[in-house]
């Protein structure tokens, strides 16, 4: 590149000072006009994806209380209190799910027999009463 | 000191002679108006800057509170007032607490001689824009306090960048108020607002920054780019820094008082847009309508002239708030070259050039 003189290199600069900010607010002025892409929560939601995996769903007079599901879990966070009954199909009385430590990976509803354990669409765990806060059942 | 000043100087205020109002009668009404509109406008403008930051992030902004919002500022203004006010253990006491009136006291004080309409000027001296720059200086005084007293690196770094800044941006500025005063051969602000009414092209022609090609414009952008600084606006947001200095001389203030300088600083932005359209964007004057219009009218032509004026200053001010989601912050010794190699030469050649150009039209 050509030497140039430190008057040429001042003003040269100048305008790159000054042109190179009105390209920068072209850009931005773009966006401004733009349509926003975030959502507006409670109002707006997110469309959900067909395999979603949110928060089970228990179809329960299919349940036999085989555990088969309780082993699957990698992180322990199912814990089922059933009854035996000799001849007939396990009676479960507590099926709880600790969602402190679940972390969605769907590895229990593969092996169940009786396909009664599915991964939800509902994703929040809030309530919106004091009461209904409790997620074991 | 305001009241002596007002009682002094006003001339004719925007009350005199309504309902047998004496000037020093209307002085005082006179400020609590323009006090009522200098804490109220820079209100909406954190509103602006909040909505033009999301549009530009392509997010809509505070838009919950009243319509589009609009109230947010008002619930913010509550929030900070009824939180703790927090004085740090180590800070000196008393000056920590003086610091954040001073700042707002300068730049309010300053509205005082910013005219707003034809006799919407409250204290109408000679010497208008050099007063508005004194007191405009009185906020660095009440950073560097603010940064001493907190008793914290980043509080004291802060205020000395804040101090080196305004006083190294006073100077393009000053010599483009001299250059003004060359111009309309007054230092009244209202006075340079007369000299612009009915130029060529419409009236537009008479506007200093379509006059004395290039140098208008070119003293214009200067102006504007020492205002930026001067406001402490980005690129120029070194003081405030968050990325570095946590929030630089206001780091260990909280509550009203943080309000205070956040509300200065807003009312600061709207004062020195105010005045660079008083000086080259023809104050009220807007084209096709002639400068006897405003005048004629009575209570109407002010209230219209008022309108027009917060509404070209609010132009500068989205200028200023879009300038800021475009460009990163600069170093500190690009800040200071700025100033010093490229703004002060240019407002120095456009001082010359309008002496030039008012002896040879002359």
């Amino acid at each position: 590149m050509r030497a140039r003189s430190p008057v040429t290199r001042y003003f040269r600069n100048l305008w790159s000072g000054f042109f190179t900010t009105l390209v920068g607010m072209r850009i931005t002025i773009q966006y401004f006009f733009t349509k926003t892409v975030t959502f507006q929560y409670p109002e707006q939601r997110m469309p959900i994806a067909p395999r979603y995996r949110g928060i089970h769903y228990l179809e329960q007079d299919l349940c036999i209380a085989c555990r088969v599901c309780e082993r699957a879990c990698p992180i322990d966070c199912i814990e089922i209190r059933f009854e035996r009954h000799p001849g007939s199909v396990n009676e479960w009385f507590e099926f709880s799910l600790d969602y402190n430590k679940c972390m969605f990976c769907e590895l229990c509803c593969h092996p169940c027999p009786t396909t009664c354990i599915h991964m939800g669409r509902r994703c929040a765990l809030v309530k919106t009463t004091v009461v209904s806060s409790s997620t074991t059942s | 000191m305001t009241l002596a000043l007002a009682a002094q100087g006003a001339r004719g205020g925007l009350f005199e002679g309504l309902w047998g109002m004496g000037p020093l009668v209307s002085a005082i009404l006179g400020f609590f108006v323009v006090l009522g509109v200098a804490s109220v406008l820079p209100m909406f403008w954190t509103w602006a800057e909040r909505r033009v930051a999301g549009r530009i992030q392509q997010r809509p902004g505070p838009n919950r509170v009243g319509p589009f919002g609009l109230i947010q500022a008002l619930a913010d203004g509550v929030k900070l007032m009824v939180k703790e006010d927090i004085v740090p253990a180590d800070s000196s006491r008393f000056l920590f607490m003086l610091a954040p009136a001073i700042v707002l006291g300068g730049t309010l004080v300053a509205f005082g001689m910013l005219p707003l309409s034809p006799s919407g000027i409250i204290v109408d001296t000679h010497l208008g824009i050099y007063l508005i720059g004194a007191f405009l200086a009185l906020e660095a005084i009440g950073v560097i306090m603010a940064g001493w007293a907190s008793n914290n690196k980043w509080s004291i770094l802060g205020g000395m960048r804040e101090a080196a800044q305004l006083v190294s941006y006073e100077v393009p500025i000053g010599i483009l108020f001299l250059m003004a005063g060359v111009v309309y051969g007054s230092l009244n602000l209202a006075d340079m607002v007369h000299g612009q009414e009915d130029g060529a092209f419409f009236g537009l022609g008479g506007w200093l920054v379509f006059r004395m090609v290039p140098f208008g414009p070119i003293a214009f952008l200067v102006f504007y780019t020492a205002i930026l600084a001067e406001s402490k606006r980005a690129p120029f947001d070194l003081p405030e820094a968050e990325s570095e200095l946590v929030s630089g001389f206001h780091t260990e203030y909280s509550g009203i008082r943080f309000s205070f300088f956040f509300l200065s600083e807003y009312a600061a932005m709207f004062l020195l847009s105010g005045i660079a359209v008083c000086i080259f964007l023809g104050g009220w004057n807007l084209p096709l309508v002639p400068g006897s219009f405003w005048r004629d009218h009575g209570i109407v032509g002010e209230l219209l002239a008022a309108a027009s004026m917060i509404l070209k200053s609010f132009v500068l001010v989205f200028v200023m708030l879009w300038l800021r989601w475009t460009l990163p912050r600069i170093r500190i010794d690009q800040v200071m070259s700025v100033c010093y190699k490229y703004l002060t030469p240019l407002a120095f050649a456009c001082l010359l050039a309008a002496a030039f150009f008012v002896e040879t039209e002359a």
